[in-house]
């Protein structure tokens, strides 16, 4: 991946921390830096190297203050002068302009902070705006992202108020290098920039699962009783009404919950059903393993029900003795300490950084509702003596759709998590599909299912490549989330994929499978279709050859 | 005379496994240590020996010597 950064400080002295953390999450990456201070003539001339060397991303780091270098105004209100002012305007005209020249660059901008040292103190608000000033230029810059999809703004404000501009500059360096971040900050704004590729990437984590008592309340149920758990909405108990209140809306991002605590389900029930404020509801937990088994164990079952890799799974526990046996049994876990003051749990969930999100689609809000539909599923597959009447049962519907504005991020979101029903990892971003969109050689679908337990939403994606002059439809990639694997969709999906080989005029459909660690689900989809092996991986359909009937419990829905 | 401490912070920072470093050694006989390195180097020397240089401290160093008669100076006041 092609990496730009561009800046008006010596930004360079973030690259070694930067680099370290990126080749935890991306193996081949290239940095390109114009050096500091190039920024707008590198996006002000179409011939620059930026142009070049069109990346996929760009790390638009500008400070602000750095404009501030001429008199300043008192008489004016914001009190800078002309000058400064005239520089933002230029930098907000070169944002548009590679915005608009790199429609598939994803861009990331710093959003504005004022250095302390200019700040007018007392006079801030009052008689000055300064202040109020960086607020609507960081107002303007995040219209401008609702204007842009390719732009994205870094909230480095934010990370400067959380830890303090004392605690991230050196002015030392400053004056000697053209950078004031000192180590804590080059760290700090790495973290930044990570998180913001992680989302990019669609780089996190599927499910909590946490423990109960002095986690989610603070006390033990089974000895102290509801009435004697602290949890509540002020006071030392606020601190897990809070952790609750965090995990909710982690939950509402799509991020499933699952309780894995070694208690008797009844008490725990009561607390659920009782205690006013435990803000989170049996009905948040896609799995709930309440019982005296070992951890190890309720987490691999929760895995399997869920049909989710443990890798997906970030374990929170206050016991040391739970989390070290996890760790060590089952290191694809992520076992993160919980601190042993429950008063720092939230900050702790949000310096995690396994959740980060640029946009929330449809999908995500009803995943866990999702989730727990499955579970619905399952138990009424037990009651079923073949899985044909099981399937019949269900009453599907597949939706079948050509990729539209309202589909793309969810199409992208699954190209870039899906790791089991994925036949060739192939993880294009934005850009790539964007690009793919506009060629008539590549056709985009995705697919959602809903059945009489509901809907299920946007669940696949395939990819057809056509090459008319062999008469030949290629799928470059077919992915499905796990959550509706095992109910025969491949086979309905391959049977649309034919039909549409059949309308393109095309007589042979060619796949590959390109093993991973993870995708061995979707391995034998070409074989139990029909197709037939010509090399290791690749396998081919002759149309002509063969007649295809879909299995009467599908009704597909090709719009 | 460079001391161990400082002559393997400073290997430790470049990532080298040796390298003769003396009093006169300059950054520019050391592979690795350009301007960018000069500064995390300071920095970490500032954190490993608990001391704290001036700015004008920091331009005055000419060579690997100048740094240590700083910390000893630094750490000899303490």
């Amino acid at each position: 991946m092609k990496l730009t950064f561009l800046s008006n400080y010596s930004i360079e002295f973030v690259f070694d921390s930067f680099k370290k953390k990126l080749s935890s999450i991306l193996k081949k990456t290239e940095i390109f830096y114009p050096g500091f201070n190039q920024y707008l003539q590198q996006i002000h001339n179409p011939q620059s190297e930026l142009y070049k060397k069109n990346p996929e991303i760009i790390f638009l780091s500008v400070d602000f203050n750095y404009y501030l270098n001429s008199e300043f105004d008192l008489k004016n209100n914001p009190p800078i002068s002309q000058e400064s002012i005239k520089q933002i305007e230029q930098l907000f005209e070169a944002i548009r302009i590679i915005a608009e020249k790199l429609p598939a660059t994803t861009i990331f901008v710093d959003n504005f902070f004022l250095d302390s040292n200019f700040n007018f103190g007392t006079l801030e608000y009052n008689y000055f705006g300064l202040e109020k000033y960086i607020i609507e230029l960081n107002i303007s810059l995040s219209n401008l992202a609702n204007q842009y999809k390719n732009l994205k703004i870094v909230n480095l404000s934010q990370m400067l108020n959380r830890f303090g501009q004392k605690n991230l500059f050196d002015y030392r360096l400053y004056y000697l290098t053209k950078s004031k971040w000192n180590k804590k900050g080059i760290e700090e704004l790495s973290n930044l920039y990570i998180s913001h590729l992680k989302a990019y990437l669609g780089i996190r984590k599927k499910c909590i699962a946490v423990d109960l008592d002095n986690t989610l309340w603070g006390g033990i149920i089974g000895q102290d009783g509801i009435e004697n758990i602290q949890l509540s909405n002020d006071g030392p108990g606020k601190a897990y009404y809070d952790f609750q209140l965090a995990l909710l809306n982690l939950y509402k991002q799509g991020i499933i919950l699952t309780i894995c605590s070694k208690n008797s389900e009844n008490v725990v029930n009561e607390v659920f059903e009782k205690h006013h404020y435990m803000i989170l509801k049996p009905e948040h937990f896609a799995v709930k393993k309440i019982n005296w088994n070992n951890k190890i164990e309720n987490l691999v079952e929760t895995a399997k029900e869920l049909n989710i890799g443990l890798d997906s799974i970030v374990f929170l526990d206050d016991s040391k003795f739970e989390r070290e046996l996890v760790k060590q049994q089952l290191p694809q876990v992520e076992v993160p300490d919980l601190p042993e003051d429950s008063s720092l749990y939230t900050s702790f969930l949000k310096d995690l950084d396994f959740f980060n999100f640029h946009i929330l689609t449809d999908d995500d809000f009803k995943r866990n509702e999702s989730y727990r539909l499955n579970i619905e599923r399952k138990k009424s597959e037990s009651s079923f003596s073949n899985i044909e009447d099981y399937l019949r049962s269900l009453q599907m519907k597949i939706e079948i759709k050509e990729i539209d504005d309202f589909t793309f991020p969810r199409i992208v979101q699954l190209i870039q998590k899906t790791n089991q029903f994925n036949t060739t990892t192939k993880r294009y971003t934005d850009s790539d599909i964007g690009k793919m969109r506009n060629s008539e050689k590549w056709k985009i679908y995705s697919f959602s299912v809903s059945d009489k337990f509901g809907d299920n939403g946007i669940v696949g994606v395939f990819i057809i490549e056509i090459v008319k002059e062999k008469s030949e439809i290629i799928i470059d990639s077919f992915i499905m989330s796990c959550r509706v694997i095992g109910r025969d969709i491949e086979k309905a999906i391959l049977f649309f994929i034919v039909d549409l080989a059949k309308k393109v005029g095309a007589e042979t459909i060619c796949a590959e499978i390109i093993p991973t660690s993870k995708n061995e689900p979707c391995r034998i989809v070409y074989k139990n279709f029909g197709f037939y092996q010509i090399e290791e991986n690749k396998w081919l359909l002759n149309i002509n050859h063969k007649s295809f009937e879909l299995p009467d419990y599908f009704q597909i829905i090709s719009l | 005379m460079v001391s161990e401490k400082l002559k393997n912070l400073i290997l430790k920072e470049l990532n080298l496994s040796d390298f003769d470093i003396k009093d006169e050694t300059l950054a520019k006989d050391v592979p690795g240590w350009d301007s960018l390195k000069n500064f995390t180097i300071i920095l970490s020397i500032e954190e490993e020996f608990g001391v704290k240089f001036l700015t004008e401290e920091i331009l005055s160093i000419k060579n690997v010597g100048d740094i240590q008669k700083l910390i000893d100076l630094k750490v000899g006041n303490n």
